[in-house]
């Protein structure tokens, strides 16, 4: 009966291909390691939940070459969306805005 | 006005030598004056799939220093009168040419024919180097597989950074079958991970592997594969054709003509 449920539970390898390979080619055209990358995205977590309430699940990451021309001169550039909530109402009225 | 376009890929054995045989094939099969030139130095393989192997005089190397002149390396097709080979030398290897020389050899062909079509080697060194030095736009060919994919990105990247018109991309050996129960990476996936334009999918056919021993390529032919490459050409040549119906099921006709002809 274990095999059935494997049939169910089992994730198609086409899918898990795509996922290695998104993160894959994120590490390689912005250079760095998966690892300091998700160090990043944790971090960035971190801080713009302070701010935001965010679904955190759903950030989506990705490494893109800037169109800027020349083209010798185009640089990894990072791009992060995630889905924002609302924003922390308890923090509305208090964030100073330094003038 | 001709064009000069290199078929490359970074990563090995995902079809370069096969696409290009085809492509090549397909231009002079609709009226084009092409030239195909391998120039996988010290690793010769264009000439196999092209059926061309016992006709090899002169080779690449050959033109670049001058041991022979252009006209007499280059090896008349054995079906098209307007396709040529010209081959590359099998006991050298990729130093023995520079990307000056490349550019050069490139452009005295540009007077005779319309399409110069250049296999490029694996890899990113030299051989790559030498390939795209000429060239006016690219193909790239891969497979829906994490590692062939990984390898176009970089290919991309480089191309990118040189003074290429365009960039197109092949992908190759789909199945189907395995994309359809989840276990291969589709056409959308992979066009929305590599963000270049896809010029043409070609199916995992047996009837490629039958025709690479024969060494006749099958672009044209009856049968999904050998009409995905046409379609290809036509591309290349800036007509807008349909993408063939990409379940790959043949008609019932195409399936007799098959069987006849192989009977």
């Amino acid at each position: 009966m274990v095999h059935i449920a494997e049939l169910f539970t089992r994730k198609n390898s086409g899918e898990i291909a795509r996922k290695r390979l998104k993160l894959l080619l994120i590490s390689d055209r912005a250079d760095c390691s998966p690892q300091l990358l998700e160090m990043i995205r944790s971090d960035f977590l971190r801080s713009i939940s302070r701010y935001l309430d965010v679904r955190d699940d759903e950030l989506r990451m990705c490494v893109i070459r800037t169109p800027a021309a020349p083209v010798t001169d185009r640089l990894p550039a990072i791009c992060a969306a995630i889905p924002v909530l609302d924003v922390r109402s308890h923090l509305q009225n208090d964030i100073q805005l330094p003038n | 006005m001709s064009e000069v376009i290199v078929v490359t890929s970074g990563k090995g054995g995902v079809g370069k030598t096969t696409t290009s045989a085809n492509v090549g094939t397909g231009l002079a099969m609709l009226g084009k004056r092409v030239v195909l030139i391998d120039t996988d130095i010290g690793l010769r393989n264009l000439d196999v799939v092209m059926g061309l192997e016992n006709r090899i005089i002169y080779n690449l190397v050959d033109v670049v220093e001058g041991n022979c002149r252009m006209k007499q390396a280059l090896i008349r097709d054995k079906r098209y009168p307007d396709l040529f080979l010209l081959p590359s030398a099998q006991t050298r290897d990729k130093s023995s040419v520079s990307p000056g020389q490349m550019i050069k050899l490139v452009d005295d062909l540009r007077e005779e024919f319309d399409y110069i079509l250049l296999d490029c080697p694996a890899g990113i060194e030299q051989g790559f180097r030498n390939a795209i030095a000429g060239a006016d736009r690219a193909l790239i060919v891969t497979t829906p597989e994490v590692s062939a994919i990984r390898d176009a990105d970089r290919i991309i990247g480089l191309l990118e950074a040189g003074d290429l018109r365009r960039i197109d991309l092949i992908i190759n050996r789909i199945r189907i079958d395995m994309v359809r129960r989840g276990d291969m990476m589709s056409v959308d996936d992979v066009m929305d991970i590599l963000s270049v334009p896809v010029i043409g999918t070609v199916p995992d056919d047996e009837d490629i592997v039958i025709s690479t021993n024969q060494g006749e390529p099958l672009v044209g032919m009856n049968g999904y594969a050998g009409q995905a490459y046409l379609n290809i050409c036509r591309r290349i040549l800036g007509e807008s054709v349909p993408f063939l119906n990409p379940d790959g099921s043949r008609t019932l006709w195409s399936r007799l003509s098959f069987l006849l002809k192989r009977a």
